[in-house]
């Protein structure tokens, strides 16, 4: 029986984690309206990565929003070893329902302020957030493991372990939603300090896990670890740990479907990469190698990305018989090739020049060759000739004979 | 498309623009360059050449005032705007009528995106239709203004279309001689006095004219700032938007000082047409007063109307930028006075357009192609 369940399973999964990225953002809209997303969850760890480079409008949940400042030390529950420290995804639900009857009347409160809300609503998770980490910061002595947490496959160690470490950043969640909020400035190095500096005191796992959390949103990976190492908090050589984990995690994961959202990500990865490499945690022999490393796999991502999706999003449609597009079509053509735009300038900056100008000069090529067709519209093709490679090759195309 | 040469530009910066007149103040010119948005254009000092007034998107130092043949080496335009300084470089008269025309046909190649281009197409098909509008009211106030009590007892707005074709001919020839020229004189005059007036609208016309049209936008996006002003945080801090409610409520007392007097004249058909053979220059000036009173003002409120109602402060200090500065020359066209150097006094608050140096070039482009096809 329990074979043929793990047969499904697996078929599920992988269902799930092949889907294209429209049906990705679909599946995850109905898990999210699920009561109970247990089963759920462990079908999206596949899709994982690539959630997190969707970012589809989640609907403010209250097991996500409470476990929101623990988010850098959430693992997959088949690779969690309590040493390691960090919190089973599979052990949420049951932890969350274990707060839920520890807060009573609190909770439903809370669920009832942001119901309707999604996660893309600051001022409503702000308002839901800090009051719920705050409920369930006070109640943490009154947490005991729930009916169903046999069901996470985890013993009474384990709880205990999970509820200590998430009743010590519930504590401090104040401060440290406060640098996740200014995630996109860095966040500032006194944010950080500020966060870190309050929970100086819990154990040493709480100050790694506040860290972790931080290093995940971050725009600037390198100056947040200078700024947490400044501090002197934690256990020694932990912060150094963390971001070495973060550093290894790095999947730049730019999708050739999704432009928009490779064009965002190439530009966070530029931007922290930047920040690595001139940041004093950067900058340590030891780790420059691995930076260096990750420069290359990014810049190679971005290349690969803008080659595949100028050819899969427009020469190719382009270059059907007859194609002529309508203005929805174009329009779309166009919001593309912005996206391309902004990966290619986000990966010059990482290197390998030489081979944008190529594939550059591959579509302009193509362009000038469909200019000649007689169904061509030139200034649709100088458009997209703009927006790739400036207005003077644009100009060039437009005025050839 | 981002690069701005500063090591040129600085070469033309100015504090000194405080246009007398119209005709120093300049002409909008539909740019989607980012430097480049309500960039004007006007004749050179020695009239034999053109520059351009661009804000100083900095926020400070007044403006730059670039020959016109400097722009390609200033910034890197797009290539609507190339093409569309290539067209202007040829116009010998800086109107905004002119340069209207000329951007519309640079917009109708494509080369703003399709939605300009099909926003062109219907702007051109509207002023066809309002100058037929005009064409055919002013006829209407001849047939009132020339015919007997016995042939005017069905109003002629009321009468058939052959028969108010046959009253118009008969009003056109019997009014003819009296101004000693042909009907087909006639005829043509009320054409092109039509075809002068249709962009500020005759009285009497369902429909709303282009100048109009832009004096209701314009109204109701002050109301729309006094309401955010009054619903923020700190009211006294709203510096841009008072420089813009200041400036647009400058242009609106103007504007509507140039409707009565126009009003005034296109209300009787037979005048009109006395004054048209006396000097019709003078009276297509008259015309274009309306144009050259609310020029600027269109890009400003399509970027009020096109900013997040969240984002709405960076709006306001962009259209503050932009403002237009109103020249001394209308106390001798309309005989109202006020304290002309206050919005220029004021401009010197106004801080630094941020977006502008936000790096997001493409998508300013694209944002002002958006107003392009707004404004067409």
């Amino acid at each position: 029986m329990s074979t043929t369940l793990s047969a499904e399973q697996r078929r599920l999964t992988h269902a799930v984690a092949s889907a294209s990225d429209d049906a990705l953002a679909r599946v995850v809209a109905v898990f999210d309206r699920m009561a109970d997303r247990r089963e759920a969850d462990r079908l999206l760890d596949a899709a994982r990565p690539r959630l997190r480079r969707l970012r589809p409008p989640r609907p403010i949940a209250f097991t996500r929003l409470l476990f929101l400042p623990l988010d850098g030390v959430v693992a997959d529950a088949r690779r969690w070893k309590r040493a390691d420290g960090g919190l089973p995804r599979s052990a949420l639900p049951a932890l969350a329902d274990s707060v839920r009857v520890a807060i009573g009347t609190e909770a439903e409160a809370i669920e009832r302020a942001f119901a309707g809300r999604s996660f893309a609503d600051l001022s409503a998770v702000d308002a839901a957030g800090r009051r719920l980490w705050r409920a369930a910061a006070d109640a943490a002595a009154r947490l005991a493991p729930p009916p169903g947490w046999e069901g996470s496959g985890l013993g009474e160690a384990e709880f205990r372990h999970c509820a200590a470490l998430a009743a010590g950043v519930w504590r401090h969640a104040d401060p440290l939603w406060s640098a996740l909020l200014a995630a996109r400035e860095g966040p500032p190095a006194t944010l950080v300090q500020a966060a870190l500096g309050a929970a100086a005191a819990e154990d040493a796992a709480v100050v790694e896990a506040i860290f972790a959390t931080i290093l995940l949103k971050a725009a600037k990976p390198g100056s947040v670890a200078s700024a947490a190492a400044s501090a002197r908090v934690g256990a020694p050589g932990a912060m150094e740990r963390v971001l070495d984990q973060w550093i290894e995690e790095c999947r730049p994961d730019l999708s050739v479907a999704d432009p928009q959202g490779a064009a965002q990500l190439a530009e966070e990865f530029a931007e922290a990469l930047d920040d690595l490499e001139t940041s004093e945690a950067g900058r340590r022999p030891e780790r420059r190698q691995r930076v260096a490393a990750l420069r290359r796999t990014v810049g190679e991502a971005c290349r690969s990305a803008f080659a595949d999706s100028t050819a899969h999003h427009l020469l190719d449609p382009l270059a059907q018989a007859g194609a002529r597009p309508d203005d929805a079509r174009m329009q779309a053509m166009e919001a593309t090739a912005r996206s391309l735009r902004r990966i290619e300038t986000a990966g010059r900056r990482l290197g390998g020049a030489s081979a944008y100008d190529a594939t550059l000069r591959k579509v302009i090529d193509s362009f000038a060759a469909l200019r000649a067709a007689p169904e061509a519209n030139p200034a649709d093709l100088a458009r997209l000739t703009e927006i790739l490679a400036g207005p003077e090759a644009a100009l060039r195309l437009l005025d050839a004979r | 498309m981002t690069e701005i040469r500063t090591d040129i530009l600085e070469r033309f910066g100015t504090a000194a623009y405080q246009p007398a007149t119209f005709l120093d103040r300049g002409v909008t010119v539909p740019f989607t360059t980012p430097f480049l948005l309500g960039a004007r254009i006007r004749p050179n000092e020695s009239r034999a050449g053109l520059e351009v007034v661009i804000t100083n998107p900095s926020g400070g130092r007044g403006n730059y005032i670039v020959p016109w043949g400097a722009l390609p080496e200033i910034c890197a335009p797009t290539l609507h705007d190339r093409r569309l300084w290539q067209r202007l470089s040829d116009q010998a008269v800086v109107s905004p009528p002119t340069v209207r025309e000329t951007a519309r046909a640079v917009a109708a190649e494509g080369l703003a995106g399709r939605e300009a281009a099909a926003a062109v197409a219907r702007a051109v098909n509207e002023d066809g239709a309002a100058r037929m509008r005009a064409n055919f009211l002013l006829l209407l106030d001849l047939i009132r203004r020339t015919e007997s009590r016995d042939e005017a007892t069905v109003p002629p707005q009321a009468d058939t279309p052959v028969r108010i074709e046959q009253r118009a001919r008969r009003a056109v020839a019997r009014f003819a001689p009296r101004l000693g020229v042909s009907p087909e004189i006639i005829a043509a005059w009320l054409e092109a006095i039509a075809s002068a007036f249709c962009g500020v609208g005759i009285p009497g016309d369902p429909g709303v004219s282009r100048t109009r049209a832009l004096v209701v936008g314009l109204q109701a996006m002050v109301n729309e700032i006094e309401l955010h002003v009054a619903q923020s945080a700190d009211p006294s801090e709203q510096h841009a938007a008072v420089l813009v409610m200041d400036a647009a409520r400058l242009t609106l007392s103007c504007a509507a000082g140039a409707f009565k007097d126009l009003d005034g004249l296109l209300s009787d058909t037979p005048t009109l047409l006395r004054a048209w053979r006396e000097d019709s220059t003078e009276l297509g000036r008259r015309a274009s007063r309306p144009d050259w009173l609310l020029d600027g003002w269109q890009v400003i409120t399509e970027l009020w109307r096109d900013a997040d109602p969240g984002l709405r402060e960076g709006a306001l200090w962009e259209m503050a930028l932009l403002a237009p500065v109103m020249p001394r020359e209308v106390e001798e066209w309309l005989g109202i006075t006020d304290d002309w150097d206050r919005p220029t006094r004021m401009r010197r608050v106004v801080r630094a357009n941020e977006d502008w140096r936000s790096g997001r070039m493409l998508e300013i482009v694209a944002r002002n192609e958006r107003l392009r096809s707004r404004a067409a």
